[in-house]
């Protein structure tokens, strides 16, 4: 396959695969309250994960290990078990938030209430996995994500003051409520650098088998990715910020959210708004659910890899099958999912040094990455945005719960 | 060679290519008035647990009643370290794969379409 | 260690920290307002089509659900 055709199938991906549940849900909350101030916020978050995307595409090209695996091996299993575990508990609690963004897609559409359709949405998930291939779910999600463009679309129509949107990329200081602000920011760094993101890229490297060759096409597609995926995310931002922000509402349902697209679109805006959020949310759960059983196989050794059927790799399928029914069930509770979904955020964001440390100790090692260790600027600029987010969501979600 | 970063939980790769498992311990046969010598690899069982917690272990190992299904793999089998550990092995034929086989006939395999 | 105690302090720091009076006050009537802007903006998009009924129902449902929730924090609050 041509390196351009590779490069533009990484670039939907970036963008189709950027905005999920979490992204929109705290990109709408951050508009609606406070305008276009947090759009630094998304900015931070679509650099960060840019350069950990990148190091876990280059750490995958060059030791042809995919993280979990070389994780366990560098660390030995005592040290390993903590970002397992870290990570697994996370992205488990973000799948099934996705799960919780699918059934409320059908919710608005159909009128069936959300938690019946947890395990209708966890088997279609399932099947997409049992029967598809590591290509089917990687470009087959990303394609359709294309759909989330909707909100860029919608954002231009709404004619937003661009300067003004240009001006919110550098960070300020909240003009109210300020635990609420910092809660705000936080969230939205989880959810642009959350580590399923960088972790699944990373096998993925492998389950297409980079060499060095694809080091430069790695760097173009997370940068570029990241940047428009991030757009896409400001993009519902900004809908919110004039839709929802000057009419003083709040958001604290999904339900509330629809009215982003359906202002400037119409009735088409509805639609486009069901299809983006079922769609963004179904990729997000395919990945995540695949993560999960790589995290676990590679982990202990075992034989893994989507491209196998199942029962050439069946400890590997049992996992993202218990997964899947496990999340799906969560849903089934009828709980909250937009609270589900900014929870599971902020968690992201407080567990960030922990999931995020043992790749940063990789990237400088030279038995793994040759001469390909990192820079300084990656790993200050990765140290930097992990320990704060971490420490900022220390102090936060606390305020947030006794606040509240 | 550094036993714990050249081999200790590096994968490992049997006769024919496919995943094996982990190298969860390492052998050593200790000989009065000479160095430690490395008599093979262990996997699965216990083992990796014992390197956890071995209160756990014992504990496990109490209820199991052994230390589970282990494969050693004496030192002369292993073919080649590197990226991965090779060894003249086949995975199919050893306890190592007791597991993978048991979810494959038990539960896997049963579902249509595996 | 060191880190778990530092944690749980200011963990257990922030939980003494009780709302104040006229925050909560506050943040009731922004949230009040909040539902009742949804709502009127909900009938001017009805009025023009761009939400189907289905979805206006359940928005409506919502808007309630959330106002019998705030109703009962507002009267458990209120008690000594």
């Amino acid at each position: 396959m041509s390196k351009l055709l590779e490069i533009a199938l990484g670039l939907v991906t970036g963008i189709g695969g950027f905005l999920e549940a979490g992204s929109l849900a705290t990109s709408a909350q951050a508009g609606a309250e406070f305008g276009y101030q947090l759009i630094w916020a998304i900015a931070l978050g679509a650099i960060c994960i840019a350069f950990l995307v990148e190091m876990g595409g280059r750490l995958a090209a060059v030791s042809h290990h995919p993280l979990p695996d070389a994780m366990r091996e560098r660390f030995g299993i005592r040290f390993f078990l903590v970002p397992l575990v870290a990570v697994a508990l996370v992205s488990f609690l973000v799948l099934a938030s996705e799960i919780g963004g699918v059934c409320l897609a059908l919710q608005f559409t159909t009128g069936v209430a959300f938690r019946w359709w947890a395990l209708p949405v966890s088997a279609a998930l399932w099947l997409f996995l049992w029967k598809g291939t590591f290509g089917l779910v990687e470009q087959g999600a990303s394609l359709l994500g294309l759909v989330t463009l909707s909100f860029v679309v919608g954002a231009l129509k709404l004619h937003p003051a661009l300067h003004q949107v240009g001006a919110a990329l550098l960070p300020s200081l909240p003009t109210h409520d300020p635990a609420k602000y910092w809660f705000m920011a936080v969230s939205i760094l989880g959810a642009s650098v959350s580590p399923y993101l960088f972790y699944f890229y990373s096998a993925g490297a492998v389950e297409d088998d980079w060499d060095e060759g694809y080091l430069g096409i790695n760097r173009v597609v997370a940068g570029l990715g990241m940047t428009f995926g991030g757009a896409v995310a400001v993009a519902v931002l900004v809908c919110a910020a004039l839709v929802l922000h000057p009419r003083g509402i709040q958001v604290d349902r999904y339900e509330q959210v629809p009215f982003l697209l359906t202002e400037p679109l119409g009735r088409w805006g509805f639609r486009l708004f069901a299809a983006s959020l079922a769609v963004a949310c179904f990729g997000a759960a395919l990945e995540i659910a695949l993560l999960l059983a790589y995290l676990v196989a590679q982990g202990f050794g075992w034989r893994w890899g989507e491209n196998l059927r199942p029962r050439h790799a069946a400890r590997f399928a049992l996992v993202y099958t218990a997964a899947l029914l496990l999340a799906g069930l969560v849903i089934v509770t009828g709980l909250d999912p937009l609270k589900l979904t900014i929870f599971s955020m902020a968690l992201t964001a407080l567990s960030l040094p922990v999931t995020v440390m043992p790749l940063l100790v990789l990237m400088n090692d030279p038995d793994y990455l040759g001469d390909r260790t990192n820079g300084w600027l990656s790993n200050a600029a990765v140290l930097c945005v992990s320990v704060v987010a971490a420490v900022v969501a220390l102090v936060t979600i606390p305020l947030q719960i006794f606040g509240s | 060679m550094e036993l714990g970063r050249e081999v200790l939980d590096q994968q490992v790769i049997d006769a024919r290519g496919v995943p094996m498992g982990k190298v969860d311990g390492v052998i050593l046969e200790l000989r009065p008035g000479e160095p430690a010598r490395v008599a093979g690899l262990i996997m699965g069982g216990t083992t990796l647990l014992w390197r956890i917690h071995a209160g756990l272990a014992r504990w496990v190992e109490r209820r199991l009643g052994g230390e589970g299904h282990v494969t050693r793999i004496p030192w002369h089998r292993v073919l080649k370290i590197g990226v991965d550990v090779k060894v003249d092995v086949e995975a199919q034929a050893s306890p190592a794969s007791h597991w993978e086989r048991w979810v494959r006939d038990r539960i896997i395999g049963r579902i249509p379409g595996a | 260690m060191p880190i778990t105690v530092v944690t749980v302090t200011v963990c257990l720091l922030f939980a003494g920290c009780r709302p104040s009076a006229t925050g909560t006050a506050e943040r009731a009537r922004a949230e009040r307002h909040s539902w009742e802007s949804t709502l009127g903006l909900l009938e001017q998009e009805a009025a023009r089509g761009a939400v189907p009924a289905e979805f206006a129902r359940q928005l409506r449902q919502a808007a309630e659900e959330e106002r019998r929730k705030a109703q009962a924090r507002r009267e458990g609050g209120s008690e000594p």
